[in-house]
């Protein structure tokens, strides 16, 4: 195979992914969840899961599915799957949120629905990693990027099935002692799988094969690619050591508790300077605006990462708070929004002019978007999510509902961007007539789109 | 020595060749070296050696597909038959200098 075939879905993924974002800022920006409410409180968990599953999970899923392709030069199985996971995911969202409100006190809605939105997230979550784990096993070889998603992919089984478990518990189908060294410790787990080792790992992955892409820089093959990949293992490992002790003796292990530590600041700490690396042997010497918008995004990686640290060091709840801010929408989110703003006029370009290359002049996929009109809004929204961190770790709640106000702002101005590359409005006079795409999902093409 | 006719097709074709532009980079793919081989056979029958930036790009099929239109305008050519190839992968080394420097 020499060409990876256009995820048709990839699209609609983005679009309910920016939607929970919005959400949860606006949310976030009306005083919803911590600080506000305590860090476990129902609101707040409202929030955490309208970004960690709405917006993260949604967005890395859409972008696995067009890019793992890419990554290991094999086809995408089954792909009619992609809609049905959606959906699936969708409802069990729902349903997991209004869970969530249930156990506020919501009236007319039962904390049942928790654990059943809970399963539904789990059908949607096992059948994406059924797809993409079949497609990853298709490839003759694995390179290192291609096996930080399948770490990445792992995580994510194991977050969903022990949230799953949580929900049950918290709609009170599950008791006794393992039941309170669930809520006591597992809670932990089930965030450091998800951030860490689902979404952070998958991240890592995709950024190596994408980075290197857009640069046009060597790709990372040494040393230093292989520790970062073997410390994120061992972390994982460590991490499932846990969780097993966990069930086996209702304690928490702090031996492999302190090893996952170690292993993630080895993990993070490498493939941050191996991308260091990556930028300074490129050959593009100038920076497009998403690969600028990629710089900070892992600056907040470093941030986040040190934040955290500290925060179980120190057992400060909202330095951990913080960082968890700062590792979801800083690192993970802003990531997520720099590499839209190529992505999402590159799928465009695709649709659009790729068939009429070589019969008319076509315009380059940078056409399709106008850098200084973006910048602004990337330099807002990294700019609030700065100082939203810190009104949070210094609990200053309207400071923290300005700042997250203006990341709303910020992303809105990023989805406007978004919106105007696909309705081909910043393309040069030349082709101001050719014919716009469909907003989210595009047409069928014989070939081409799958 | 005088050019034969199928030095001028290939010439030809080259110029062609020209108005594909690399959607991500920006220049024609001829000046960014992605163009390995073009020979020219009997009864205007041309064979296109060439690879792209990156491995598995969903762009890529795109722009096999480019070439053999742009080449199958020339005169003489009858039928172009353009293979992708990544070995070897293609590098920033083999563009020209002129587009180098403006990288």
């Amino acid at each position: 195979m020499h060409m990876a075939t256009i995820s048709r879905w990839t699209l609609a993924y983005f679009s309910c992914a920016l939607v929970a974002l919005l959400c949860a800022l606006g949310l976030m920006a009306a005083g919803f969840g911590y600080p506000n409410d305590g860090l476990m409180a129902p609101r707040t968990l409202v929030v955490v899961h309208l970004v960690t599953i709405g917006w993260l999970s949604l967005l890395m899923l859409g972008a696995l599915l067009q890019f793992l392709p890419v990554l290991i030069g094999r086809e995408l199985v089954w792909p009619r799957l992609p809609p049905v996971v959606l959906t699936l995911l969708l409802i069990g969202l729902v349903l997991l949120l209004c869970g969530f409100l249930a156990l506020d006190s919501l009236h007319g809605l039962s904390a049942d629905i928790l654990p059943f939105g809970g399963l539904i997230l789990l059908s949607g979550f096992c059948l994406a990693a059924a797809i993409l784990f079949t497609t990853l096993l298709r490839a003759s070889s694995l390179p290192l990027p291609a096996g930080f998603v399948m770490l990445g992919l792992i995580s994510m089984l194991v977050t969903v099935m022990l949230g799953e478990t949580l929900a049950s518990v918290l709609a009170g189908l599950v008791g006794g002692d393992f039941s309170l060294a669930l809520v006591e410790h597992g809670v932990g787990l089930h965030a450091a799988f998800g951030l860490g080792g689902w979404l952070t790992l998958a991240a890592m992955g995709v950024s190596y094969r994408l980075v290197s892409m857009f640069l046009v820089a060597p790709e990372r093959k040494g040393t230093l690619t292989a520790v970062a990949f073997w410390s994120a293992a061992v972390a994982l490992g460590a991490l499932v050591g846990a969780l097993f002790a966990l069930i086996a003796t209702n304690t928490s292990w702090p031996l492999g508790l302190a090893l996952t530590g170690i292993a993630a600041v080895l993990a993070v700490g490498a493939y941050l300077i191996d991308i260091a690396a990556l930028y300074r042997t490129r050959r593009r010497a100038t920076l497009e605006l998403h690969m600028a918008g990629a710089v900070a995004a892992m600056g907040m990686l470093g941030l986040g990462a040190s934040l955290l640290t500290w925060a179980l060091w120190s057992g400060i709840e909202s330095a951990l708070a913080a960082s968890m801010h700062v590792l979801s929408l800083g690192w993970l989110g802003g990531l997520g929004l720099a590499m839209l703003y190529k992505i999402i006029p590159f799928l465009t370009w695709l649709e659009c002019f790729a068939p009429l290359m070589g019969r008319i002049t076509t315009p380059r996929v940078q056409d399709l978007v106008n850098e200084s009109r973006a910048a602004p809004w990337f330099v807002l929204y990294f700019a609030a999510e700065l100082a939203g961190a810190a009104a949070l770790f210094l609990k200053v709640q309207h400071v923290f509902q300005l700042t997250s106000m203006l990341q709303l702002l910020g992303a809105v101005g990023l989805v406007v961007q978004y919106v105007r590359a696909r309705r081909l409005a910043d393309l040069p006079t030349a082709w101001q007539n050719h014919p716009r795409p469909r907003l989210i999902l595009p047409a069928t093409r014989k070939r081409s789109v799958v | 020595m005088t050019p034969t006719p199928r030095m001028h097709i290939e010439a030809d074709i080259r110029a062609a060749l020209r108005t594909v532009i690399d959607p991500e980079l920006g220049h024609n793919i001829v000046d960014l070296g992605m163009v390995y081989d073009i020979d020219v056979g009997d009864a205007g029958k041309v064979d296109i050696l060439m690879t792209t930036t990156a491995r598995f790009c969903p762009a890529s099929a795109f722009l096999q597909e480019a070439v053999a239109a742009a080449a199958g305008t020339i005169d003489g050519v009858e039928k172009v038959k353009v293979e992708l190839t990544y070995d070897p992968p293609w590098t920033p080394d083999r563009m020209a200098p002129e587009i180098a420097i403006r990288f």
